[in-house]
């Protein structure tokens, strides 16, 4: 899911800081301060996630949850998810500094998208693991179409690099699917407040 | 506010030494006997199977052959492949899907060590050794520790002078 870096041309890295920065302060504006230690336990989450690893051909497939800080955070997950990527990239080399805001915005916008896709459906104890399956696998589906999207933009075309990278992407949609739907469900019993913390 | 920047700025100048150029997939190559041999790997230092190999010449951007790395991520290339008269300089590109892409320079002063090296060994029998690639298997735990202190640490510092500022109100 990260891109390396010397893939991207220079608007792309560009645009994708300029929407990273965007996320990144209305996230900060939005982020109620006394729940900053929920917001850094997800935020740590994110980062070793990208250690487990699911082998599929010769790409890298690995874990990203963004999909369970997005239904959680809100708008918060953006400067969570940048601060979890400047870390794997510092600490595991995993995409890079130049394309940490292409990467950011990959992954933040997505779980943002499906914060609001699944909001609804969180009220309800019938519907909550449907949310969470449907935010955890789409966001890595949005993930997939918007890493295929920064890629067609630089030099490849769009259709052949999005259907590689979405079918490449299917058992990690499944998998984050139901660990996060899983999560959800359990938290939703015991501490359903920190599911209506992002609102 | 500004405690927070002075806080990230920190953070930043302890990090610095790490910032290394990062790339999710690497790509090693070296010449032995006058064969190219070379190694994929992916994050974690598994191996790269059957990407993409291509081989450029770097004066004129010519590509003179593609190939693919096998189960172990690992090529071999034969001169006689390539085409060329003599010894060029090289790129080695790995294309392991999109987004995961490296190179690896080699210069032609590489081939002609190769073959010094070659005629100082003949006429003694000794085992030829492979040379390692240069990559870390696996990121160290040591890595994963820190980076899970400094965003647990960074949480509570926020939370420790927030509750300070109400304690003063």
């Amino acid at each position: 899911m990260h891109i390396s870096e010397g893939i991207l041309s220079a608007p792309i890295l560009l645009g994708g800081a300029s929407l990273t920065a965007v996320g990144t302060v209305i996230g900060l504006k939005k982020l109620d301060l006394d729940r900053i230690m929920e917001v850094s336990m997800l935020t740590a989450t994110f980062f070793v996630a990208s250690l487990i690893h699911v082998p599929i051909g010769p790409a890298s497939i690995h874990l990203v949850l963004n999909g369970l800080l997005g239904i959680m955070l809100g708008w918060a997950c953006f400067p969570a998810i940048l601060v979890g990527l400047l870390l794997q990239a510092v600490f595991f080399q995993y995409g890079g500094l130049t394309v940490l805001g292409v990467n950011a915005v990959n992954m933040a916008l997505p779980a943002v998208l499906c914060f609001y896709l699944t909001r609804p459906l969180l009220n309800s104890e019938k519907t909550r693991p449907l949310a969470g399956f449907v935010a955890g696998s789409g966001a890595i589906l949005l993930s997939a179409v918007f890493m295929a999207l920064s890629l067609a933009f630089t030099d490849s075309g769009f259709l052949a690099t999005a259907k590689i990278t979405v079918l490449a992407n299917i058992p990690i949609m499944v998998i984050e699917g139901f660990i996060t739907m899983f999560i959800v469900s359990f938290i939703g019993r015991v501490h359903p407040e920190l599911l209506w913390g992002g609102r | 506010m500004s405690r927070t920047l002075l806080l990230a700025v920190l953070i930043l100048v302890w990090l610095r030494p790490a910032l290394v150029p990062a790339h999710n997939v690497q790509v090693f190559a070296y010449v032995e006997n006058g064969i190219i041999k070379g190694e994929g790997t992916l994050s974690g230092g598994r191996p790269a199977k059957n990407g993409e190999i291509k081989v450029i010449s770097k004066v004129d951007q010519r590509l003179l052959l593609t190939t693919t790395t096998g189960d172990s991520g690992t090529f071999t290339i034969t001169p006689e492949a390539l085409g060329l008269e003599e010894p060029a300089d090289l790129i080695i590109l790995l294309d392991a899907g999109p987004g995961h892409r490296s190179e690896w320079q080699l210069s032609a002063a590489d081939f002609s060590r190769s073959e010094t090296t070659t005629a100082s060994q003949s006429g003694k029998s000794e085992k030829t050794t492979e040379k390692k690639s240069p990559f870390p298997s696996s990121p160290p735990l040591r890595n994963v520790v820190t980076g899970i202190i400094s965003i647990v640490g960074l949480g509570a510092l926020i939370k420790w002078s927030r509750s300070r500022r109400r304690g003063k109100k």
